[in-house]
Parts: structure tokens; sequence; C-alpha cells
């Protein structure tokens, strides 16, 4: 491990967290909340660290893939800290391990907060709040790709780093450019939604917020009821929407604006997710029928959809306290916590192309039986799947239900009840944000311990980054200086 | 005649000893000194241990009096290469076997130089489906890009035409059913006339268009059945481009391969085949996959006495339509006795495509009919040509060829004795052996040499 290249890299991310944390200074100084100096503040030390960690560091020209899974984890997490100091500086946040709780789960797009009373809270940290989820969106480390490939930065290793498996349909040869143009679509559908949710009723100023949050599949609102504190079917439908989008592939998007509308379903991934998220809210909107727990079916369809979509994008908005729903939702909720949105887009997550090839690869198992002598390959999207791309997603799948299981031991050994252990895991691992029991949407995870609380900070960083980037730090060989 | 030859693999040596057997000079090019050794030991021409695409190697040959360079090895581009530089040493005429659709496509077109681009598996694989699709039908060809079709089909004892002469049938049928070209009955090829009367067992050669041909077929075989489920055994480039063919068609493909390596290929690119480790002549795991109920069973594999065996076996459990890969012509002969419908020889038709191709300039394509030396020729007339302008009633055509069809601008028409042939216009002649050389005279331009 190169470690002084390591550090070089840290060094330029923790410098552009703390230049984007003049954004929030500004809405501050606008609304003349009193938070523009602790934001400043917390600049300054992000800056120093920043500044002592490129100097300190060497030429990170020729970094490699070891190098990069440091560098994204690590990345994450110093960001992550980074971007607590303001709340804690400021008082409003008063323990370190809630700020850095808070902040993580933004930079995480998780969307799970310690924060009670939030429409109390100063301009500044919201808008700060959902800046760290749209900075997280599409990650950092993508950004600092789009803008500055003056690092020399090996991209490929990053990229990979950044996103195990078989993603990355790669638009352009160069790495820097496809992380420009998935930037430009991220960014304009950002515009898109704070104009169609500023006219639907919001004010600008929650309206981008809530953009931010949606973009990112993150989830953080500004109130504390989050969407259903709005009562609008207008801002509910097109939450759902956007949400939808960007538990998208970014890829499609991109295509779809250059005029080939088709990719979209010619996608076998796309396809699986649509068809997974009718059935799901097919699941759900009949038991809530039956118990007629809303007044009309088309508010039934509305909340049903909203919270299907919300959270296997793994957004994590909510218009109604699922946990009063009929218990089928709770168990189908549960499962589309682990499925999450498509490769490529901003949602957490198994990622339904791995269980989309996993299906596949199962069917094939089923079809040998019948057929004990056919060779069969597995085919997605028109092409052949190499056999040690379906061993690598396997290897994906283990790990994290190992980790899964090992979350919710952890947090039960602690006392917790199961049903509290087993939602904060999946709410976190999956970065959803609410989950179930006493971490539920209407309850938020300020009464955790704090121990308990860096294990889902764990979760949130291992589930963001598709588990094998945190866990393969774990092997001493990639710590080795060859 | 000076012929030279790249590639002694398999279409290679069939086409050196074609071409050989008729006193031409051959010269045989190959790059793999053990596959060399092995034609050497069993032709008579010239060997040359090099690689085809060398300036080097082809200019020492000398390529300036050289009538006809084939390039044929296994590789497109060796091929395209070898034809380009002989085209800039002087050779006359240059022919690439080609795989890849997309060479073959812009074959003529793109390369300038290569006079014709040949896929002998594409072409078999083809000529397969269309056997396939249609019950009691032998062989197939195309002509003209489909514009033409010929199709050879048994007459089934019970059949409408069976038992009548040829005039009846043009009475009763009138435009409804296709011009018999020529029939061939025990193992014997005969250009009918209106008094020639069909028998159960002999095998027709319908021309024209494709809806009229396949209209034509339920005179002599009433059973059409649909086609559903194929098993093909060999996973090689003929199987597999088969394969494309039928499942572009919505037909349910099995293919089956002894090498679990080719298997694996196969499977990487034939999406909605099932693929299957079979040993072709292992009866029971064929069995447990349903070779009994196949509509169609194929066998191209590389083992010609293999493909009959397998052949024989579905046949035996009741597979209904089956056609076998064999270039051996005492093979082909024995097939309908076994039951076995249809043979394909994609080498020796392509060895006589290119043979065909060497002698005559206004030959457009031909292809051999069965075994007996009959041929299927395409000619495209001039000014020139003799045939223009007389009724073809007066024309003087010899009894052991006949006139199949005539492919005008504006369609094809069947010909008949009023019908006056055009410059421009191409014609599908049948020809017996005895009739080949009177035949030539009406089409070839006077002006031009033989």
């Amino acid at each position: 491990m190169k470690l002084r290249a390591v550090m070089r890299v840290l060094g330029f991310l923790l410098g552009v967290t703390a230049a984007s944390m003049l954004l929030p200074a500004m809405v501050s100084a606008i609304y003349g909340d009193g938070d523009a100096t602790s934001f400043l503040l917390a600049a300054v030390v992000g800056l120093g660290a920043g500044a002592g960690l490129w100097f300190g560091g060497a030429d990170a020209r020729n970094i490699r893939a070891r190098e990069g899974f440091a560098v994204v984890t690590l990345g994450w997490l110093a960001v992550g800290l980074l971007g607590g100091l303001p709340a804690w500086i400021s008082g409003q946040i008063p323990g370190f391990t809630d700020a850095a709780f808070e902040s993580i789960s933004g930079f995480t797009t998780t969307g799970a907060t310690i924060l009670t009373d939030i429409e109390g809270r100063s301009h500044g940290l919201l808008f700060w709040r959902a800046l760290t989820h749209w900075l997280g969106g599409m990650g950092i480390v993508v950004l600092a790709l789009a803008i500055l490939p003056l690092l020399g930065v090996g991209g490929m290793q990053l990229f990979r780093a950044e996103v195990p498996g078989p993603v990355a349909e790669r638009l352009t040869p160069r790495i820097s450019q496809t992380a420009k143009l998935l930037w430009g679509v991220y960014v304009l559908l950002t515009g898109l939604e704070t104009i169609a949710l500023t006219i639907a009723g919001m004010s600008f100023f929650e309206a981008i917020c809530h953009a931010m949050a949606t973009l990112a599949t993150g989830g953080f609102s500004t109130r504390d009821a989050s969407v259903g504190a709005f009562a609008s079917p207008a801002i509910d439908w097109i939450i759902i929407v956007f949400m939808f989008l960007a538990g998208t592939n970014f890829t499609l998007h991109y295509l779809a604006l250059t005029g080939k509308v088709r990719a979209y379903w010619g996608d076998d991934e796309f396809r699986f997710y649509v068809t997974v998220l009718l059935l799901a809210t097919a699941v759900v909107v009949v038991p809530l029928l039956v118990v007629g727990f809303f007044p009309t079916l088309l508010e039934t369809v509305r909340h049903g959809v909203f919270q299907i979509v919300a959270i296997m994008t793994t957004t994590g908005f909510g218009t109604s306290d699922y946990l009063l729903w009929p218990p089928v939702a709770h168990a189908l909720l549960l499962v589309l916590m682990a499925v999450g949105g498509c490769a490529g887009s901003t949602g957490g997550g198994i990622k339904v192309m791995r269980l989309l090839m996993l299906t596949k690869a199962a069917k094939l198992e089923l079809q040998k039986l019948v057929h004990p002598r056919a060779v069969a390959t597995l085919w997605y999207n028109g092409r052949a799947v190499p056999t040690n791309l379906i061993h690598n997603i396997l290897g994906f799948m283990l790990l994290f239900v190992l980790v899964y299981i090992g979350g919710v031991l952890v947090l039960t050994l602690g006392g917790r009840d199961l049903l509290t252990a087993v939602g904060a895991t999946a709410a976190t691992l999956g970065n959803i944000g609410p989950g179930l029991g006493e971490v539920g949407p209407t309850c938020n995870y300020a009464h955790l311990l704090s121990w308990e609380k860096w294990v889902l900070v764990f979760l949130m960083i291992t589930g963001r980054l598709e588990i094998y980037t945190v866990l393969v730090l774990l092997l001493p060989e990639a710590w080795r200086r060859s | 005649m000076k012929i030279v030859i790249v590639g002694a693999g398999s279409v290679g040596f069939d086409l050196a000893r074609h071409l050989s057997a008729s006193d031409h000079d051959v010269v045989l090019v190959e790059r793999d000194p053990a596959v060399l050794a092995l034609a050497q030991e069993s032709l008579d021409c010239r060997f040359i241990q090099a690689n085809g695409t060398s300036p080097a190697a082809l200019e020492k040959i000398g390529l300036t009096d050289c009538d006809l360079f084939a390039a044929v090895t296994d590789s497109d581009e060796i091929n395209l290469v070898s034809c380009l530089t002989a085209n800039l040493l002087g050779a006359r005429i240059k022919v690439a076997r080609v795989r890849e659709e997309d060479y073959y496509i812009s074959g003529h077109t793109l390369f300038q130089g290569i006079d014709l681009a040949i896929n002998p598996d594409h072409e078999a694989a083809h000529a397969i489906r269309e056997i396939l699709f249609r019950s009691g039908a032998r062989e197939a060809y195309r002509f003209a890009n489909g514009k033409v079709r010929v199709v050879a089909s048994v007459v089934e004892p019970d059949s409408h035409v069976a038992g009548k002469s040829l005039r009846q049938v043009t009475q009763e049928l009138g435009n409804a059913i296709a011009l018999v070209a020529a029939v061939v009955r025990d193992g014997e090829t005969l250009i009918p006339n209106g008094d020639t009367v069909l028998q159960q067992d002999d095998t027709v050669y319908f021309t024209g268009t494709r809806r009229l041909v396949d209209r034509s077929l339920y005179y002599v075989h009433a059973q059409q059945e649909p086609l559903h489920k194929v098993m093909i055994v060999g996973a090689n480039a003929m199987g597999m481009e088969l394969a494309r063919d039928l499942i572009s068609a919505k037909v349910k493909v099995k293919i089956v391969d002894p090498d679990p390596e080719r298997c694996r290929i196969a499977s990487e690119q034939l999406h909605h085949a099932l693929v299957l480790n079979i040993d072709p002549v292992d009866t029971q795991p064929l069995e447990d996959e349903g070779i009994g109920e196949m509509d169609g069973f194929v066998a191209v594999g590389r083992d010609e006495e293999v493909n009959v065996l397998s052949c024989l076996l579905a046949r035996r459990h009741g597979a209904r339509r089956t056609v076998c890969l064999v270039n051996r012509a005492d093979y082909v002969e024995l097939l309908p006795q076994l039951g076995i419908d249809a043979a394909i020889s994609p080498r020796r038709s392509t060895a006589g495509t290119i043979a065909r191709f060497v002698k005559r300039g206004a030959v457009v394509s031909a292809e051999q009919l069965g075994f007996t030396g009959a041929e299927i020729l395409q000619y495209r007339l001039d000014k020139s040509s003799p045939a223009v302008g007389t009724p073809l009633r007066d024309l003087g055509f010899p009894a052991d060829a006949v006139i199949g069809a005539v492919i005008k601008k504006r369609g094809v028409e069947t010909p008949g004795g009023q019908t006056v042939l055009k410059p421009g216009d191409e014609v599908l002649v049948f020809a017996l052996p005895s009739g080949l050389a009177a035949v030539e005279k009406f089409f070839i331009p006077t002006g031009s040499k033989s």
C-alpha cells in the first residue's frame, strides 16, 4: 500500500468537502440563523487537514486497485467525520458521535437521523444535510473524477473501487468523461425536481433540499414527519417519480437524453426493477384496501407506491407510518430494503442487477437438473456472462448476508429487541434510513447507545461501498508495501 | 490452367482434389507442415509450405499467369489479405472463403479485386433450414438473392400427382403448380416432358418463386407439418448458423456436441438454444433429451459416419425429418434407402461452385444437382448471346436440358414456348451431363472465349 499516495487523495477530498461548506455558510448568512461561523470554522479545519495530508502525501498518479479501495473507504470516513463538525461546533448536535452519525448517514445517502425537532433547526444545517446527501449521491469520488483529472489519478481503479461488479456500461472511453456525463444527468434531474416541487407548492429552500435528498436516494427531509408533513398528493407523486428515476441506472438516463429512449425497456435490469416495484405495490396495496387503512383507493395507491418506491430505491422518505400497516407490508419492506436500486444508480442495497443475475443463475441450476448434460451460460442484456463474474456476485451475496447477520447479532448482544436490531441493520446496510421497531419511520436513531451508532456507521459505509471495498481492507495483503 | 489454393483444410483439400482431377495445374499453399503432409499423401499437385498472406511467397509461386486464386483457410482475415495481395500480384480471378457475416455481405463491393466471396457453412445452413421447413424436401437452392427457389421433393404414393403425366398435371392445376425442371428416378436424373409420368418415390425439382414452390409441395407431399423442435448435432460454424436461423424463426433448438469446449462456446453465442454435451451416438442421454419427439434432426458433425449413424438413431426413435451432412458420394446415394430425408454436401458444392466459376464467364452461379452430374446453371444474357430474341419454341433447345426459370427485371417468369429472352435477363438452366456443352452455346456471348 502506498500510504502517502492515499494521503494525497484524501487531502484533496477533504479540501473539496471543506470548500463545499461555503454553500451552507452562505445559506446561513442569507437566513441570518447565526450558523455561518461554525461552517466557516469547520471549513478552515477541513482545509487545514486537507492541506496537511496533500503536502504530506506523495504523487498519486500511479495509484493501484488496493490504494483505490483505501482511498474510497477512508475517504468516505474522513469526509463524513469532517461533515459532522459544523453541527458539533455550533452545538446544534452536542455529541460528536451524533454529529458524525448524522453526517456519515448523509454522505452515504442513508438518511438515518438522530435529530428531533427538525423544523427548529437552522437553515444552514438543513441545507448541509441535504448537500451531504447530494455530494455523497453519485459519490464524492466520481465527482472528483469528473472535475479534476488534475490528480492524474488512475481513474480505472477508482471507478472499480467505487462500483465493484459489472456496472459502468462505458459511455465514453475515458472514465472522467463518463463521470462528467452522468453528473450532468444528476444535476439536470435535481434541477427538474426542484422546479416541479416549487410549482407543487413547496418553498424553494425546501424544494431544493428534497430534490437533493431524492436524487441521492438519501431521505433527509426538512420536516419531522418527512414528506408526509406536506400532505400534498402532487408533491408525493413528484417525489415518487424522481425516486424511481434516481433508483434507475444513470447510464440509461443519459442514453435517453441522447435520443435512445428505448434503452430503458431494452435493459434487463430496468424491466426487472419495474416488475418488482409493480408486484410489491400490489402486495402492499391489496391488504391496505382490505383493512381499509386509507379512506380512498387513490390515497391507498399513493401511499403504497410512495412507500414501496421510497424503500426499494433506498431513499427512505415517508408519508405514512408503515409500522401501523398490516404485517405483510413490514415483511415486504424488509425484503425490499435488501434489494435496493439498480446498478449505476444512487440507490444502495444488493442491487437489482445482482438479484436478477442470481435469479437467472438459480434458474440455470434448476434447468441442469432436468437436462443433466446441458452446457448453459448466463445471459444478461444480450450478452453471455463469464462465470467468474457470477462467482463475484455470489461472493457479494454471501458477504452481504454475513455482515447483515453480524449486525443483527451485535445489536441484539447489546440488548436491543430483534425487530429493532433487524430494522436498524437493514436500514443502514442498505442505506435506506428508517427501519422497523424503535427505529421506525416515526422514531429516529437518537436514543441508541454511542457504540451502537458506530456499529451502524460501519454498516452504512460498508453497504454504501458495496461490501467488498471495505472488507478487502481487512486482508493483510491489502496493506503490504509491494 | 494454373490454380493457386491457399489453405489445405477440408475445403481446400476438396477443391484441390476436384480441380487437379480435371487436369489443372494446382498449387496448394499451407502454413502447417502437418496438414500439408496429409494433403501430400493423396493429392497430385504442387505443395508449398508458406503463409498465404506472404507477398514474398506468393511472388515466388508467380501469380501473373494464375487464372484462379482461391483462399479458403479457416481465417477470414488471412483469406481476404491473401486475395488482396494476389490481386496486386496479378492473379486473374480471386475467390475468398469468408465466414463473418459482415465481410460476406460487403465482400463483393468493399474489397475491390475479390471476385467471389463464398461461405460454405453459411450456405449449407440456409439450405438445411429450407429443407427442414418443408416436409418431403430433399434439396433446396436459392438463386438470384432468393427470388428463385429450387426445391426437390419426394412424390408420396397417395399424393395428388402420383401416377399422372406432367401434361395431365398442368391441365388440372395450371399455374398453381411450379415447373418441374428435373426428376430423379432410381438414382438417375431425367429432364421431363409432357409425357413423363410421375411415380411414387420420384424426386421432383420444383422451380419458381418461393410462394409457388411452397404451394406446389402440397401436391407431391400432402402432409406439410409444422416445425417446432429441432435437434442439431455438431456445435460447429454450420450448426450454430443453422441454430441462429431456426431460433430467429421461433423454433426450439437443442444443439448437441461431444466436445465440452465447443459446447461452452456455443452456449455463449446462442441465447435461446439448449446446448447439450452428449456424444451423438450415445443413445440413452439423447433419448432423455427427447430425440424421438423432434420435428427435425440435423447432423452436421465433423465425422460423416457419426452423422449418418445419429440420423439413423433419430429416425428409429421417431424424429420426423432427418438431414445429414455427408460429402462422400457413395454415402449420399445410400441415405434415401436408409430413410434419411436429405443429404447436404457443402464441400462438394463449394468446390463445384468455384470450379464452375473458373470455366465460364457468363455463369452467375451453379449447383450440382444430386450426384448424377446434372447441374443447375444460372446464366446472364447480353446482346450477343445466341438465345436472345428468338421464342424458346424455335430455339431448338436440346432435350437433355431445360430452362427452369427466367429472371427478368420486373420479376420471375415461368418459361413457355412463346417466351422471348432479352439482354440483361438471367436464366436458370437444368442440364444433364450430356447436354452441358450444347447448352453453353445458347448463352455464352459469342465474342467471349470459353
